[in-house]
């Protein structure tokens, strides 16, 4: 009996463009992060792939040669109370492992972060100094 | 040549010759990290009421309607009371207290000042360049009581 192996409809029918794909996984990986808490709560910053709308995450076109682009990757996120150049410097980590994943590690420019908004743990007093 | 001629300075550069100890902790060669202004004034409120002596933040108008937007589960009470400038370095804050009465003052108003720089550096990577505190009105522990008019006669 003959078998067919058929591929991935989803994946073989997405052929996103390099910056759909970059947006799509630098917000993925973003938001695995622990203390990044959500995307973009003003709702003003986002990739538009086809009807599919990407929060938080803007990719522009930046520098690279004919054939070999390369992009600036921008993020809208909401953090917990943490240190966050710390967090900002883990989020690129994780983005930019993800995108050599897939292959396009050589294609990010700079990856730029914007905190836009905290999310709070319960108040807490202190002794008087 | 001279030892003064042959000393050089060896500092961190970017690829563009950029000072790199300039820049602070936000700016780096891949990329940078912003702080919106939000974020900032939300670190301000919340170490301001973590001093004791602090009664509330922000002047009576704006606790007023931040009692008012509150009950109704709109805006962000944190931020009533404390305004900031953020560049991409620094950030200067302005702050509006209610003190209790029988603290100190200065001593109330310093430890603000002090716990707001620390929280603001070490949540933002920022530097806090001057934190300026306006004293607006002191609290008595009989304030909050019902002080409703009650009419001597019908």
């Amino acid at each position: 009996m003959a078998t067919q192996q058929q591929a991935t409809p989803a994946a073989d029918e997405r052929r996103e463009t390099p910056r759909i794909q970059l947006a799509r996984l630098a917000a993925s990986a973003a938001l695995e992060h622990a203390d990044v808490t959500g995307a973009d709560p003003a709702r003003t910053h986002a990739t538009h792939a086809g009807s599919e709308r990407l929060p938080g995450v803007t990719v522009m076109p930046e520098g690279g040669e004919a054939g070999a682009p390369r992009y600036a990757v921008a993020l809208y996120l909401v953090a917990g109370l943490t240190d966050l150049p710390v967090l900002a410097a883990q989020v690129e980590s994780q983005v930019r492992r993800a995108a050599d994943a897939e292959g396009l590690g050589g294609a990010i420019s700079a990856i730029h972060i914007t905190f836009t908004d905290l999310t709070l743990p319960e108040l807490k007093r202190t002794a008087h100094a | 040549m001279s030892a003064t001629e042959t000393q050089t300075k060896t500092t961190a550069t970017t690829a563009t010759g950029t000072d790199l100890a300039t820049k602070g902790p936000l700016v780096t060669d891949t990329g940078s990290t912003t702080i919106a202004d939000g974020v900032v004034s939300k670190v301000a409120g919340l170490a301001t009421r973590e001093v004791a002596g602090v009664y509330d933040v922000g002047g009576g108008a704006a606790r007023a309607l931040g009692s008012a937007v509150a009950k109704v589960g709109v805006g962000d009470r944190l931020t009533q009371g404390v305004s900031v400038e953020v560049g991409t370095r620094e950030a200067a804050v302005d702050l509006t207290v209610v003190i209790e009465y029988g603290e100190s003052i200065p001593q109330v108003t310093e430890a603000v000042r002090q716990n707001v720089i620390k929280r603001i550096s070490g949540i933002t990577g920022l530097t806090v360049t001057e934190v300026n505190i306006n004293v607006t009105d002191l609290h008595f522990a009989g304030d909050d009581e019902d002080t409703s008019d009650e009419s001597r006669v019908q």
